[in-house]
């Protein structure tokens, strides 16, 4: 069995996010920010003729965020969410072995699940699911 | 009867109205004419108006006209302060409403993306406080 992996870096952090939770990759956006939304949802964005949130995923993450605008947004479903994700840079899906998976140990964020080893650096595979869990209103 | 493709969420509907539209900073603000009841100067020494900005919102600042928009919500009139201009406008875009992560806070219910525009939110006027934050 392996793991497909939409690779993902967010100032000098490689993420690997769930390949089938990627729905499409743009360009940069701007965020439309919303007076009263929740500090980890800087606003929203337009895509396909509809609104969807903006997690701030550095501070979801705990990383200390650059200045700039992020060059990539990543539009995600996972389960019955619907949002987007604003990253550095987007590599090609790679296929991981289960066995290439090791405990946490190099990454230093939240909602690491496991790493892995890619192109000479450290890959931590993102914990949709707790982040999800523990940003929606309806999962809490 | 009309059934969206299978994996595909219907769109929603458009804004195809006119809006009363605050010019803001960064996003617009619409309501509804409907829900307007009044759009006035503000008064000297008027109190107990909620002031737009203090909900983080930002009013342009290019053209600077305070005024009293007094609106119906389902708890009575509320009036509310903005320092920017005010004009009925007419979008025909879709009018997205705004995703469920953005939680109860957020005082929009929809917003609107109007070609070569800035952004738009619809205000949703019965989550508004009821008074000005001290």
């Amino acid at each position: 069995m392996n793991q497909p992996l939409l690779p993902v870096t967010l100032d000098g952090v490689w993420l690997g996010l769930d390949a089938l939770s990627a729905k499409e990759v743009l360009g940069p956006l701007a965020v439309v920010p919303v007076p009263g939304a929740p500090p980890h949802v800087p606003g929203v964005v337009p895509w396909n003729g509809r609104a969807i949130a903006v997690f701030d995923l550095p501070k979801l993450l705990g990383l200390e965020a650059s200045a700039g605008q992020r060059q990539r947004t990543v539009v995600c479903q996972h389960g019955p969410a619907l949002f987007a994700l604003q990253v550095d840079a987007v590599r090609e899906v790679v296929h991981v072995d289960d066995q290439a998976f090791r405990p946490v140990e190099a990454v230093h964020h939240a909602f690491a699940l496991a790493e892995c080893d890619y192109e000479g650096k450290t890959l931590s595979m993102l914990d949709l699911d707790g982040l999800l869990a523990s940003v929606l209103p309806v999962n809490r | 009867m009309n059934v969206p493709p299978p994996n595909r969420q219907p769109r929603p509907p458009r804004a195809s109205q006119e809006w009363m539209v605050v010019c803001g900073a960064v996003t617009d603000l619409a309501v509804a004419p409907a829900a307007v009841l009044e759009v006035r100067a503000p008064q000297p020494g008027e109190q107990g108006v909620l002031e737009l900005s203090t909900l983080g919102w930002e009013p342009a600042l290019d053209d600077v006209s305070p005024r009293v928009v007094v609106v119906r919500t389902a708890a009575g009139p509320r009036r509310l302060s903005v320092t920017s201009r005010v004009a009925v406008r007419a979008f025909d875009v879709p009018l997205c409403p705004l995703p469920k992560e953005l939680g109860a806070g957020a005082f929009a219910s929809h917003v609107l993306f109007p070609e070569g525009g800035r952004a738009t939110l619809v205000l949703s006027l019965d989550v508004l406080p009821s008074r000005a934050s001290p």
